[in-house]
């Protein structure tokens, strides 16, 4: 089946990884901008990060014939720098005609701080002035709920955003619901450990139904696995879901969602079977 | 979809391999040296299994432990930061 993975981070996984993603039915990623492992010290070093992101990574992709898009932003855990953030604010503009760029993400808290808070809204502000697209991270473990909340507060202070054209990524049992109810694609994402499990990813299709609901892998740098999307299809499979279920939530959804960004172009793979019209001998 | 009975199967030996490793690992704490009958972590743990031994049809297990790991939600967290004057 052929599906996208709507947040990996492709920075950090090797060439190999793209050929594997192909083999396993992955036409499309999209990878948002994230923390590097280290805090970056300029707006330069930001700079050429964006320019991996929109120039590099799309050409290392469409070797295995997989397309690249990307978000932009400086991310939560480096908010606490506010002067470094507003310059890297200030510098996204110029990236964001670029071919491939979906929007502003993924921004949102970390640790749930007022500095995070105040980048946070200097994103969303951005992202309300250029009518971009907005990506979504929530916090981690004992942090998701609380950091959740607030960020749908902000989300809906905002009367510019709509609210079909956010993401809120890395949903829980605990944060779906409101998510969803707000009007919000949700993300659900597979992670070995933290986050959520195929298996619990699928529970929540069960339970809330396909509608606004993208599945991912957010592989990176950490312990994370870039072909947990299909593990997810697998379970789906397993559980006795229909093809076009399972098709609407890995790859017609994220189309859906990804094109309403004004530099989203995609052209579907053939999925007619030439064979099928053709008599079998036997 | 799977009926229950179906899923039961489906999950048995997953369920009990995982309530095997939580009580080795509780059997493994007792061990130690040391003692955390009162740290909160254990109150966590404990709160959990209650949630987990509840046999309401209404109950959502996965998101109530989730709560059970989630710090508290301040209503008033933006009046808190005073973020109008930022």
């Amino acid at each position: 089946m052929y599906y996208f993975d709507p947040h990996i981070h492709m920075v950090s996984r090797t060439t190999d990884d793209y050929e594997t993603l192909a083999k396993m039915g992955c036409v499309g990623v999209s990878e948002p901008a994230f923390w590097a492992g280290y805090d970056r010290g300029s707006q330069e070093g930001f700079r050429d990060y964006f320019r991996q992101l929109t120039d590099f990574e799309p050409r290392r992709a469409s070797w295995y014939g997989i397309a690249h898009y990307t978000w932009l932003c400086i991310n939560a855990k480096e908010a606490e720098n506010v002067q470094l953030s507003r310059e890297v604010i200030a510098m996204i503009p110029e990236f964001l005609d670029q071919p491939g760029v979906l929007g502003i993400g993924e921004i949102g808290l970390n640790k749930n701080t007022k500095n995070e808070a105040i980048i946070f809204l200097e994103h969303l502000d951005l992202a309300a002035q250029t009518n971009e697209q907005i990506l979504i991270h929530t916090p981690h473990l004992e942090d998701k709920y609380q950091g959740t909340r607030m960020i749908l507060d902000m989300l809906c202070d905002d009367a510019r955003l709509d609210h079909g054209r956010v993401c809120v990524d890395h949903v829980e049992e605990h944060t779906a619901g409101e998510v969803l109810d707000r009007g919000f694609w949700a993300g659900m994402t597979l992670y070995p450990v933290s986050k959520c499990t195929p298996e619990r990813a699928v529970d929540l299709v069960e339970k809330f139904g396909p509608e606004r609901l993208l599945v991912n892998s957010a592989g990176d740098w950490g312990p994370s696995k870039p072909t947990a999307v299909p593990d997810f299809i697998l379970e789906m499979r397993l559980r006795g879901h229909p093809e076009n279920l399972i098709r609407r939530v890995v790859y017609e959804n994220p189309l859906k969602f990804f094109s309403q960004s004004r530099n989203f172009t995609f052209t579907p793979p053939q999925i007619d079977e030439p064979w099928s019209d053709k008599t079998v001998v036997v | 979809m799977f009926d229950a009975n179906e899923v039961l199967a489906r999950e048995q030996l997953k369920i009990r391999a995982k309530l095997i490793e939580i009580a080795a690992i509780l059997d493994r704490i007792d061990r130690a040296n040391g003692e955390v009958d009162h740290d909160p972590r254990m109150l966590e743990i404990r709160k959990s299994l209650e949630v987990l031994s509840s046999f309401k049809s209404d109950i959502n297990r996965a998101a109530e432990i989730q709560m059970i790991y989630s710090r508290d939600f301040d209503v008033e967290w933006k009046t808190n930061f005073k973020l109008s004057e930022s």
